[in-house]
Order: structure tokens, then C-alpha cells, then sequence
């Protein structure tokens, strides 16, 4: 890890350097031991900031949407599954590759701060983090805690497809080995067999709850439209009050411009303080999108695009 | 009480039943003309299925759909050409995609199967769009009201 953290400062110090960017988007230490936050280096003197933990949850593609008038080349630290949200952002023409460069850093997995906050005291700062095989031992001013790497691994890494990623003008860090495990949505399998009250039961109690901050939407690296149907008012297609039948509208419509666009990286339901389970109707779609229409993951190559935005002759056929 | 009296009663307890209100956006080519030529024919049908014209069934947005259901819908129904038959070459390929998966996504999240529906229709398949008309309005019979995402059930705020 700390080869990782050397090899990643040396290479935004010498990408600083040769003005072949002019900002890096990368992880900071956090306000707590196992929080990271993101920082912008503009200078080689500051990439000692820079880190890498098993805690840079946040995903920082985004941040290139936003930034996408700044001149210069904008370089971004991504995981494996980041990765893909460069190739939703090249692929919706949101910012050209040419003016990304895309430092990866192969990840084993994330810890998830909530799980973490019931087995040790995160409120210090973090001096050092250990890998130990099975178990972490973390480091902090509050003092030292070891706790095993299963029962605190974010729940999306366990499915994971991608630990390295599917894009990188740099590699720090090792190729990860293991082989990808395949998502075979069991999950989304158990609430499929669920009755129809069930259902509506489980998904209401989930739609009341949102407060409708739009965060979902906010951190998310495909929806990128410059007017965005939740914003407009001229014609209001999308109440704005937060009841429970505007909050469904919102929700299903999030979820659906997203049908084969979602890279699946898990970030709307990181962000969302209500904890709602956004990402179960994104994998439902990407479910359905895989079994009705063969689709790849979106978002792991380069090419390709929305799957709602093509056809086939010999797609499935329920309207006759 | 008179025989006249008794049936103006039992007219007014049919009107104040509830009845099935379903939106059905047709396509222009297609479904509307099918939707005339079953109305020409003379074909019996229920009088429950309300038609929006639409240009192509590609024409019409999920939220369509969600807005029908919003504002009082029992039953949404979008009907259009059959595929390979579609004014404009391909929008009704779109449209196929585009609704095998809400049609999922909405029973997925717990609307009864046959809230929604989709069905190819043709100008000349009248007796079909009757037919159809028919068995959807069935449906939503025995699905009963749909109370789901109604906003004249949400209690308003008053400011």
C-alpha cells in the first residue's frame, strides 16, 4: 500500500510537472480514520496529499463533468469500478477522452464506513493502514484496531467485475489476479419472487423516505444532461413536491434513463442520506437489459453506447 | 314505485359504480386507424378506453405512462404498428425495447401485471383493436381500481 501511495504521488508530481494536466482529482485523508475525502493538486509541491487506502469509496468521475470547461488536461484517480464511468462520460461526448488522463489503481475492495463505525472507534485520524491477508489492521491516533476484511467490505465489492480498471493512461499498484466475480443477480432474483403486495409494500416504505436532495443524481457519472427533466418547471414533468407518488415518479424515471447506461459503480446508494436501495432497481434494469438483449456491463469498453438507443430485428417479441 | 322510476334508480347506481378508466396512446399510422376502422365496423366495444394520439409509439416517454397513472389512470395501454411496419422505418423497434423493460421495471416495484400493456395493432386490424380493447378493459376489471401513485389520495398541504 505504501508503494501504491509513492507511485501515485510520483506520477501526479511528474503529470503536474509536464503540464500534461493541470489539475489531479484524487483522495485526501479524511475528517475520520476511515473517511477519505476528494482533493484537486494543482501543484507538484502538494501531491503529498494524495492517498490510498482501502476507504476512497467516493467515486470521483463526476468531478470531470463539472470540470470539463477548464482548460488543460484534467487527470482522475479511479478503481476499477470508476473506471467505467470514464467510459459513460467519453461515450455520452460529456468530455473528450484526449483531455482526461486516467490514473488506475487496481483495488481488492473497499471498506464500508457504516460497518466499520460499529466495530471500532473511527472518530481519530488515521496514521497507517496494514494489510494483513485476512484482516486490516488500522492505525490511529485513537489507537490500533484490527478487523477482518469480510465483514467490513462494501457489500458491492463483493459481485465485483472489474478490480482493475477497464481504462488507465497509468497503473499504480499491482494487477489484482483474482478472477472477477460474476454478478448473478441473486439478489434481485429474491425480490423478483416476491408477491405483488410485497413488493409494492418493501418499494413504497422505500420511495416515502426520500427527501428528494437529487444526490442520487448528482454523484451519478451518466446523468449528465445539461436540463435535467427534474429541474425543469417549463413543462413540469416531474412534481416537485415530496410526496409519495412524486418521489416514485422521480425515483422510476431516475432509474430508467439509466436502463443500460448505469455502470453499476454503486455511488447512488453510497450518497443517499435516506439510505434508499437505489442500486436495486439500477441492477434490476441491468438484469433485464443482459437476459433480454445480450448486453455487455456498460461502460467496459470503450465503444458502444445505450441499449434503449439501439435495436434488433430478432429482439424479443410480448407485444403481438 | 313505478317500473320508470325504479329503472332511472338503477341507472344512477350503475353511474356512481366504479368504472375502469384507461389511457391508450395510439399511434397515429396504426392503432388510430385501427381504432376508426373498429369504430366504422361498428364493432362493439367498452367505452372505457380513452385514446391519446401519438405520432409513433416511439413518441411515447415512460413518464407518460407514470403521469397517466398519477392522475387517476386504472390502465395504460400503448398499441402501434406492428415491427417492420412502422411509419418511420424503426421507432417502434425502440419502442419494444424501451417497454419489455418498464413493463419489468414496474412489477418489479409491485404494480400488478396487466397495469400496463403494450401491443402492434395495424390500420387494418379493427376487429383486433376491439378485441384488444375488450380483454384490457377485462383486466383492469378484475385488477379493480388502481390506487397506486394517485395524487388526489395525498393529503394536500395547504400553505
Amino acid at each position: 500500500m505504501k508503494k501504491v501511495i509513492e507511485n501515485l504521488r510520483e506520477t501526479a508530481a511528474r503529470l503536474l510537472q509536464n503540464k500534461e494536466a493541470e489539475v489531479v482529482i484524487g483522495w485526501g485523508l479524511g475528517s475520520e480514520a476511515v473517511r477519505t475525502q476528494p482533493v484537486f493538486i494543482t501543484s507538484p509541491d502538494n501531491v503529498d496529499k494524495l492517498v490510498w487506502n482501502p476507504f476512497c469509496v467516493n467515486g470521483l468521475t463526476k468531478y470531470l463533468s463539472d470540470l470539463k470547461t477548464r482548460p488543460g488536461k484534467i487527470a482522475v484517480v479511479v478503481k476499477g469500478c470508476d473506471s467505467r464511468g470514464i467510459y459513460r462520460l467519453t461515450q455520452d461526448n460529456i468530455i473528450p477522452r484526449d483531455k482526461v488522463v486516467v490514473i488506475g489503481i487496481p483495488c481488492a475492495g473497499q471498506m464500508s464506513y457504516t460497518k466499520l463505525a460499529s466495530k471500532m472507534d473511527v472518530s481519530g485520524q488515521l496514521n497507517d493502514v496494514e494489510d494483513k491477508g485476512e484482516d486490516l489492521l488500522i492505525k490511529t491516533s485513537k489507537g490500533d484496531f484490527t478487523v477482518k476484511k469480510s465483514e467490513v467490505l462494501l457489500d458491492k465489492c463483493l459481485t465485483c467485475e472489474h478490480h482493475n480498471p477497464v481504462v488507465a493512461d497509468h497503473v499504480v499498484g499491482d494487477t489484482i489476479n483474482t478472477c472477477p466475480t460474476p454478478d448473478n443477480y441473486e439478489e434481485i432474483k429474491k425480490f423478483e419472487a416476491m408477491s405483488t403486495e410485497e413488493k409494492a409494500r418493501f418499494w413504497l416504505s422505500q420511495f416515502e423516505r426520500c427527501i428528494r436532495c437529487y444526490a442520487c443524481r448528482n454523484i451519478c457519472p451518466g446523468c449528465t444532461c445539461r436540463e435535467c427533466i427534474f429541474d425543469a418547471i417549463k413543462p413540469d414533468w416531474v412534481g416537485k413536491e415530496i410526496n409519495v407518488s412524486e418521489n416514485e415518479l422521480f425515483h422510476l424515471t431516475r432509474a430508467f434513463h439509466l436502463a443500460g447506461r448505469c455502470v453499476d459503480c454503486g455511488e447512488c446508494d453510497r450518497v443517499c442520506p435516506m439510505d434508499i436501495p437505489i442500486r436495486l432497481l439500477n441492477k434490476k434494469l441491468l438484469k433485464d437489459c443482459k437476459e433480454l438483449f445480450n448486453m455487455e456491463p456498460p461502460g467496459s469498453t470503450e465503444e458502444g453506447g445505450s441499449v434503449l438507443g439501439q435495436y434488433r430485428l430478432e429482439d424479443p417479441e410480448e407485444f403481438m | 314505485m313505478s317500473v320508470s322510476e325504479k329503472s332511472v334508480l338503477n341507472q344512477k347506481a350503475e353511474s356512481s359504480a366504479w368504472k375502469p378508466k384507461i389511457i391508450g396512446f395510439c399511434c397515429n399510422w396504426c392503432s388510430y386507424a385501427g381504432a376508426d376502422l373498429a369504430g366504422i365496423s361498428r364493432f362493439k366495444q367498452p367505452p372505457y378506453l380513452r385514446i391519446i394520439r401519438v405520432p409513433c409509439s416511439g413518441r411515447v416517454n415512460p413518464v407518460y405512462v407514470l403521469r397517466a397513472f398519477q392522475k387517476g389512470a386504472d390502465g395504460v395501454l400503448v398499441a402501434g404498428c406492428h415491427p417492420g411496419d412502422c411509419h418511420y422505418a424503426t421507432g417502434n423497434y425502440f419502442t419494444r425495447r424501451r417497454f419489455l423493460i418498464f413493463k419489468r421495471l414496474l412489477e418489479y416495484v409491485g404494480f400488478e401485471p396487466g397495469r400496463f400493456q403494450a401491443r402492434w395493432i395495424s390500420g387494418a386490424e379493427g376487429q383486433k383493436f376491439a378485441d384488444n380493447t375488450k380483454k384490457v378493459v377485462d383486466d383492469i376489471k378484475t385488477l379493480g381500481p388502481n390506487k397506486r401513485m394517485r395524487l388526489d389520495s395525498i393529503p394536500q398541504i395547504k400553505y
